[in-house]
């Protein structure tokens, strides 16, 4: 719930900053998943393999990260012109660019994209942690070993199909 | 005949430890021709391209190895990482240096390593080793079977051109080895991303602690093929090419980044945009004579840059450059910095320093440059030589060539220190006896100067035009305590090239370090005003 929160926290400042909401999320968000299918999901970021611990302080990593890019790439939305004025000076020393203009507004678009894609891409990663946290505190899922290497019991392995047993590599 | 692998080649047949927390990942773009595609998490299963390590999250001390000898040119896209490692524990894509895939080979022939040469002499004939590939001499590095963590080999050196018994490295061989019969490591070229036509760039934008070893990587993004911004980022073993026209290098406003053994070939600029502190060691810069090309552009902005060893050619336009609209320039160091560039100046906005040590990589040919318009052609301020030597003096003086302008160019007594023209600065330890440090001082010509420079502070000013200083603790108290020297008169350059001494007595409080400093502040004549020194001070 906590998590749930935090993410629809994000989301509003996301859009008080020009951010497109209905642009952020891929099909992960838009539409539900079962246990077993969020349990394939987080294998696409190796998120399977890390030990608990690891992903906690993952998720606040990339949490603190979320905020950073958003509070430094405000001036993209706040200052469209300032960031073209740098773009542009930084293009003028080229006497081979022809269509100044045309390219400066095109790196500017790039410089946008990439930051939409960036905070869609941290989002999309910080929802599978905290799903696959989810899978581990509920039990559907259990990793064979703690971060310090210490073995999970066989016992508690053995309460879930080998296939949600989490081989821990890190 | 399989060659004996010859103990220089450690093979560890147990992982080494990792760090906590760390994964390794491995990476093969070529591997869809044998079918072997993955998740990553081993050899045998690697990803196909880099994307699939770096565009999901990652933990701080992950490492991707990527396989060498092959290139992934199709189906690119911008490189866009989200993850920060940190200072101690970075996340890392690093170029196999440990066999892992089982490509490397050693020499048929024996080679004799010189250390600082680019050539290595072979025994016979060089079979098996190309252009692009790497090597590095048996006991400089050393492979560990099914490493999990970067091999921290620093010597091993890309390959120019191989023509008889000659071998050709781009880079000054630097690594322990030296004699007649010594084998090669082969490892084949880096693994490529891109093309020089590609328009793709690397974009690590707020992705703290990233550290690439061992990338051939290309492009033609017109805000370079690396753009890094508050990454805090480190380069090694990093080949950059551009398509020669529009594109650069590095796009860098991060502070504190470090380039190591890096090649750049044929690009407007290798640097551009450099906002903050970088350190450059062992670089060879080739701009292929592009049109206006340069190794820092014209337009950048730092505060203070290294550079050692490192070689610039075939930079058209001001290769090393400064100019900024609102904030002074920094220093920038370099040690050992070879060019056959045909720029003419040194740009850079009033108070940019450059310092160069073993310039032109001539031992002991020490300048700086400061106080300096842009174009200005008389770009040196200072430089060591071994005329004019002083009879009963030191082996080398200093040539000082004053800049003119009175603006924000030129020298003066009137901003202490930032108008003056520092000459010199030694620490000096000593104990809390009195000392008396005297430096001696001649004309280049009588009519070099149509005025002495005063010797004695003037009304209006606050300090002499030429003096010497030193600065020490006076007792117990932890304020440190300046005494300069402001005697009238103490050389005549207009009547004669005598050498004439200017001198200071400093008593410490304390035994320890105490500075001693020359300045110049004499606003220059219609005339050159070129003076030397000599380096050597007299303590008596």
């Amino acid at each position: 719930m906590k998590n749930t929160l935090i993410s629809l926290i994000v989301l509003l400042l996301l859009g008080g900053t020009g951010y497109s909401v209905s642009q952020q999320f891929g099909a992960s968000f838009s539409e539900s998943k079962t246990d077993a299918e969020w349990a394939e999901d987080v294998k696409a970021e190796n998120l399977d393999i890390k030990s608990t611990e690891v992903l906690e302080e993952m998720k606040a990593s990339h949490t603190a990260k979320l905020q950073r890019l958003i509070e430094t790439s405000k001036i993209l939305f706040d200052c469209p012109e300032c960031v073209k004025y740098e773009i542009r000076q930084n293009f003028e020393r080229y006497s081979e660019i022809r269509n100044l203009d045309v390219m400066v507004e095109a790196e500017y678009q790039n410089q946008l994209d990439h930051y939409h894609l960036s905070i869609e891409k941290i989002n999309q990663s910080l929802e599978r942690m905290d799903n696959e946290l989810r899978l581990r505190e509920e039990g559907f899922v259990v990793p064979d070993k703690n971060r310090e290497g210490t073995k999970t019991q066989q016992a508690d392995l053995d309460k879930v199909d080998e296939q949600y047993q989490r081989k821990i590599n890190d | 005949m399989t060659k004996y692998i010859s103990i220089f080649i450690a093979f560890l047949c147990f992982f080494l430890p990792q760090q906590s927390g760390a994964t390794t990942y491995y990476i093969a773009y070529d591997c869809a021709d044998t079918s072997i595609c993955g998740n990553g998490t081993a050899s045998t299963t690697p990803f196909s391209g880099l994307d699939e390590f770096v565009e999901v999250a990652r933990s701080a001390g992950d490492i991707a190895i990527v396989k060498r000898g092959t290139a992934s040119t199709t189906n690119i896209s911008d490189i866009l990482p989200t993850s920060d490692g940190t200072l101690n524990n970075p996340i890392i894509i690093t170029a196999d240096y440990d066999n892992i895939f089982n490509n490397f080979a050693t020499s048929s022939q024996t080679y004799t390593p010189v250390q600082g040469s680019k050539t290595m002499e072979a025994s016979a004939s060089i079979t098996g080793i190309a252009a692009n590939d790497w090597i590095y001499v048996a006991g400089d590095c050393y492979e560990t079977y099914n490493n999990t963590n970067k091999n921290p080999c620093e010597y091993a050196y890309e390959v120019a051109s191989v023509s008889g018994t000659t071998l050709t490295l781009y880079l000054p061989y630097k690594g322990s080895q030296s004699g007649s019969g010594k084998d090669l490591r082969v490892l084949p070229d880096l693994p490529v991303w891109n093309s020089t036509t590609g328009d793709f760039q690397w974009f690590i934008n707020q992705d703290h602690y990233w550290h690439l070893k061992g990338l051939d990587l290309r492009g033609t993004d017109a805000n370079c093929v690396i753009l890094s911004s508050n990454s805090y980022s480190s380069f090694e073993d990093i080949i950059l090419q551009t398509d020669g026209t529009s594109s650069c290098g590095f796009n860098t406003s991060s502070p504190n980044e470090y380039f190591s053994k890096i090649r750049f070939f044929g690009g407007v600029s290798f640097i551009s945009a450099l906002s903050n502190q970088a350190q450059f060691k062992d670089a060879l810069i080739d701009c292929n004579n592009t049109s206006s090309s340069y190794f820092i552009n014209d337009s950048s902005w730092f505060e203070t840059i290294y550079v050692s060893a490192t070689e610039i050619i075939n930079c058209t336009g001001t290769s090393i450059g400064s100019s900024l609209g609102n904030n002074g320039g920094g220093g920038a160091y370099f040690n050992g910095v070879s060019h056959n560039n045909t720029y003419t100046s040194l740009s850079g906005a009033s108070p940019t320093k450059f310092f160069f040590e073993d310039n032109y990589n001539v031992i002991g040919l020490n300048s700086q440059t400061d106080h300096r318009i842009s174009d200005n052609t008389l770009a040196t301020t200072t430089v060591s030589t071994t005329t004019q030597l002083r009879t009963g003096g030191g082996p080398k003086n200093l040539y000082i060539i004053p800049p003119d302008g009175t603006g924000n160019t030129g020298i003066s007594t009137k901003n202490y220190p930032r108008s003056n023209l520092k000459l010199f600065e030694y620490p000096i330890y000593t104990d809390t006896s009195s000392k008396t440090y005297t430096m001696y001082f001649r004309t280049s010509a009588t009519s070099a100067f149509t005025i002495n420079p005063l010797t004695q502070t003037a009304t209006g000013s606050t300090t002499p035009e030429l003096y010497i200083e030193c600065e020490y603790y006076p007792g117990s108290d932890a304020d440190r305590v300046l005494k300069r020297s402001n005697t009238a008169s103490a050389v005549s350059f207009t009547s004669d090239t005598n050498w004439y001494g200017i001198s200071v007595t400093c008593q410490p409080g304390n035994a320890g370090l105490l500075y001693l400093r020359g300045w110049y502040a004499k606003p220059r004549e219609a005339v050159s005003n070129e003076f030397y020194m000599d380096l050597t001070p007299e303590i008596s």
